[in-house]
């Protein structure tokens, strides 16, 4: 019979629990992180009906409720973000990488075929919406060139949030007011809905990063956006989730990196490349460099 | 001009030490810690010698000393290997991946600081 | 509008279907490694691959195949070609072992007791940053014993990551065992000045 207490997580209880959290996900957390992953366990621990921790975990692990690991990894995966952050990188996506993408010696042979870009985590959807924006409204190339945006994340509840693409103001503070009027339109106070057009065109899907199956998923990527997630991952999970990123890559094709985020704890497969705008990752091309 | 030295080793001990050495000689020195991190900053800044050691994580010194010569502005940069490994192999991997000299350790400091100002162009003088 | 959604791209656009080892194109072994990482299967095949494979990641996917098992044989399979003349295969064997901890706590003593030093440097260099219980004294131990300069500098590297005030004697002992060794006089002499109360 259960008590009026809240269930008690030990620090056992949190070694065993992050060792578990970090074979599945990649994710590590400090103890620094205690007391937030606490609190989110036990939400989890009250939404699942449980009064312990054992029995909840136990509940996890053995895996016959898949819903029970997805609202976990929900709960405990952090998603702040907003359009246009990190602009710089979008300047280098438009004046640097698409240029190089598109004048590259194998195009010829793949006319017609669309630029692939992935942006994962791709969190609540600011960051693969800003690249449709940026794409839409200032690259002379979207004339003439197909692109194809896929938006991935390993939680479900922001893909959902992403798909219905309705944002606040503190989300949207950096739009130009004529990108507002153009592709949003306005959805209660405050609150802007982009444009159904550019909604229905991202593809977005459940992704694990850190999963050896997941290049076998997607297509072949001329640009990845991975972005201020790595620095979650030890260093396993971030062995594994690099060279996943480097099979989802078209041969010669890029991948941003937060802006403080360095390859030098990650891998050195990738060849660091500097343009005007910064620093980006490229997988080296067929027979050398370009 | 104070020329600057980026040295390239995964040891903190030896970056402290080989930094200390050059520092107290008058050079600006920069670290990075592997192959990967050297190849970052020659991209975003500018070294007039590297001091690159041999094993390092993630990328080691001669991929890292043969993507130096591939990039434009370290094509021409003066480049020292250092390695614990003192096999006639590694001298010649040395030189074909473009260093322009190979060291073994431990290297005396003053020789170290005699090879960095000859490389930065400081003449020979003592 | 040119954005498209999934269903118009081409399916040829993918990776490719039944990958093979021997492919020569390096994609196609990437994704045959890569295939082989996620069934756990292959291990000779790998084996075999990573010591004459020069894609860098493909060598890599192979040997993170590898390494997902964790076992004292792989690793002891491994653990020749550190002896290569190859030295972007030796860091990549290197890096495998890094992410083998429950493998390489078993074949620590032996790294650590090989007769080329060039091996117990690289034994060093995998004990930077383990987080085993026996790290600490088995790399007392291995100062105690080791003659070799530069295998002093490996271990003492690893060593400094995990000092506090009871390794003084540790370190004076060494600094006393090797007087004419500037570097490691240098090292010593900073790592003391830094834990003192």
């Amino acid at each position: 019979m259960s008590g009026p207490e809240a269930p008690v997580i030990t620090p056992a209880d949190f070694e065993r629990f992050r060792e578990f959290f970090h074979s599945r996900t990649g994710i590590s957390f400090t103890e620094a992180k205690r007391y937030f992953v606490d609190r989110r366990i036990l939400s989890c621990i009250r939404e699942a009906g449980e009064d312990s921790f054992a029995g909840w975990f136990a509940s996890v692990r053995r895996g016959h409720e898949p819903d029970l690991m997805q609202s976990l990894i929900n709960e405990l995966t952090v998603n702040e973000t907003y359009f246009l952050r990190e602009d710089h990188q979008f300047d280098c996506l438009i004046n640097s990488v698409l240029p190089r993408i598109v004048a590259a010696p194998d195009r010829a042979t793949r006319r017609g075929d669309p630029i692939c870009v992935l942006s994962l985590p791709c969190s609540t959807g600011e960051e693969p919406y800003s690249i449709a924006l940026r794409l839409l409204a200032e690259w002379t190339g979207i004339d003439e060139y197909d692109v194809s945006i896929v938006a991935a994340d390993i939680d479900t509840d922001v893909l959902a949030a992403a798909r219905h693409g309705r944002f606040g103001m503190r989300s949207l503070q950096r739009v130009p007011p004529a990108w507002l009027r153009r592709y949003f339109v306005a959805d209660g106070p405050e609150h802007y809905r982009i444009d159904e057009a550019i909604r229905d065109a991202v593809e977005f899907k459940v992704v694990n990063i850190c999963d050896p199956h997941f290049p076998a998923t997607m297509p072949i990527f001329d640009v990845v956006f991975c972005r201020n997630l790595l620095i979650y991952f030890d260093e396993h999970s971030a062995r594994q989730a690099t060279e996943n990123l480097y099979a989802a890559l078209r041969p010669g094709g890029y991948l941003f990196l937060g802006h403080s985020e360095s390859m030098s704890r990650l891998s050195g497969i990738f060849t660091p490349r500097r343009f005007a705008e910064g620093l980006v990752y490229q997988r080296p091309p067929k027979g050398g460099s370009s | 001009m104070t020329a600057r030295v980026l040295v390239v080793d995964d040891a903190a001990t030896v970056r402290a030490y080989h930094g200390s050495l050059l520092r107290d000689a008058g050079f600006e020195v920069g670290e990075a810690v592997n192959g990967v991190e050297a190849l970052e900053a020659a991209l975003t800044g500018e070294y007039d010698l590297y001091l690159v050691d041999v094993n390092m994580p993630k990328m080691d010194g001669y991929t890292c000393v043969c993507e130096l010569r591939g990039q434009p502005a370290t094509e021409h940069a003066p480049i020292v290997m250092i390695s614990t490994e003192d096999r006639q192999t590694d001298a010649e991997q040395a030189y074909e991946a473009g260093a322009n000299v190979y060291l073994t350790k431990p290297v005396p400091g003053p020789r170290l600081v005699w090879l960095a100002r000859m490389l930065t162009g400081d003449g020979l003088r003592p | 509008m040119a954005l498209i959604k999934g269903k118009n791209r081409r399916d040829s656009d993918r990776q490719p279907e039944h990958p093979t080892l021997g492919d020569a194109d390096p994609t196609v072994r990437l994704a045959a490694a890569h295939e082989l990482g996620e069934h756990g299967t292959g291990v000779a095949e790998l084996l075999a691959l990573v010591p004459v494979e020069k894609d860098p990641a493909v060598r890599q996917s192979a040997l993170s195949a590898l390494a997902e098992h964790d076992t004292v044989e792989i690793a002891q399979a491994l653990v020749p070609m550190l002896h290569s003349d190859d030295a972007p295969l030796r860091n990549a064997v290197l890096e495998a072992l890094r992410v083998m901890p429950w493998a390489v706590a078993q074949i620590l003593p032996e790294l650590l007791d090989d007769p080329d030093p060039d091996v117990r440097i690289l034994a060093g260099m995998l004990m930077v940053d383990s987080h085993h219980h026996d790290t600490r004294p088995r790399l007392e131990a291995a100062l105690a014993a080791e003659q070799h300069p530069n295998v002093v500098a490996a271990l003492l590297e690893a060593y400094l990551h995990i000092q506090d005030a009871a390794s003084r004697p540790v370190l004076t002992g060494l600094r006393d065992r090797f007087p004419d060794n500037p570097f490691l006089a240098y090292t010593i002499d900073t790592a003391l000045k830094q834990s003192e109360p």
